[in-house]
């Protein structure tokens, strides 16, 4: 559930929150009104919110468990 | 507790094409929400009236010539000549995008000089439409303005309940005639070091308290200050 917070945060924070792994890109995209991932990531450049390459910890360990599952 | 300091932005620049698409729908009124000056460059204001029969051409005349409520200012800026010389150019078809670039170059020259209209404390946010100012402008990439698009503006009014839908205000665009471009952008200017500055506070400060339907009205008059 999305945080009293987030609800009023400016786009920036939303961004950022999306980047740090707080929300998720469904989310993100909902609060800014955005249509598709790939214009998530534009506005991520062009607002100067660094867009994160590597995995985050939470999808480490689901990567970790489907490949898990199929290598069983 | 937090340590930073915070300042609010001072003054916005705004470029044309959320002018004209304010005008296109008659909610000129939603740029009192910054609740601070409004300043457009000479150039810019003429951006507007490039092509004949712009939509909203009489309501941001109107706008200009009332000052916005006492909220616009025009800056003068040296480029205007130079900008008139080009749009005879592309009006006569010598060269079709003769006046390109013309409005961008006069925001930086006023970002670069802002010091010398408005002092050394102003924090400015630049209102815009579209990536051709600041994705790749060094100037910009200096971040000494706040930069945000009026998609991202309008989302953000909308989500501190100042308006019901910018959803339904970018279709009123569209069924106006005039497309918002799609560029989402909402990038914080970099001030001192320790100091944080953003434009909402303001807007929730100035909310117009009974306009809930969206009907206009604005924010009690805007700000009178020079």
């Amino acid at each position: 559930m999305l945080t009293k917070e987030i609800l009023k945060a400016s786009p920036n924070e939303i961004l950022q929150a999306w980047q740090d792994g707080k929300i998720g890109y469904r989310d993100a995209m909902g609060l800014l009104d955005v249509d598709s991932l790939p214009e998530l990531y534009a506005a991520c450049h062009s607002s100067c919110v660094e867009i994160r390459t590597a995995l985050s910890p939470v999808e480490t360990k689901m990567v970790e468990v489907i490949v898990g599952e199929i290598s069983q | 507790m937090s340590t930073w300091k915070k300042r609010p932005v001072t003054l916005i620049i705004a470029d044309a094409g959320p002018l004209i698409s304010l005008a296109a729908i008659d909610r000129m009124e939603l740029l009192q929400t910054f609740g601070q000056p409004v300043l457009v460059c000479d150039v810019v204001k003429e951006e507007c009236f490039a092509k004949p029969g712009t939509l909203g051409e009489q309501r941001l005349r109107a706008w200009f010539e009332t000052d916005g409520k006492n909220q616009y200012h025009l800056i003068n800026t040296p480029y205007l000549d130079a900008y008139r010389i080009a749009l005879k150019k592309q009006m006569s078809g010598e060269d079709r995008v003769a006046t390109a670039g013309h409005g961008d170059a006069t925001i930086s020259w006023l970002l670069k000089n802002l010091f010398r209209f408005r002092g050394k404390e102003e924090i400015a946010l630049l209102l815009t439409e579209d990536s051709e100012f600041g994705d790749s402008e060094p100037l910009m990439l200096s971040r000494r303005a706040h930069v945000i698009s009026t998609r991202f503006w309008l989302n953000t009014l909308e989500r501190l309940g100042i308006i019901p839908s910018a959803k339904n205000i970018i279709g009123e665009i569209a069924n106006a005639g005039r497309v918002v471009a799609k560029y989402n952008a909402a990038r914080p200017a970099i001030i001192d070091k320790g100091t944080r500055s953003d434009w909402e506070d303001r807007a929730l400060a100035v909310k117009p308290r009974d306009d809930e339907d969206g009907s206009g009205g604005g924010a009690g008059g805007g700000p009178g200050r020079p």
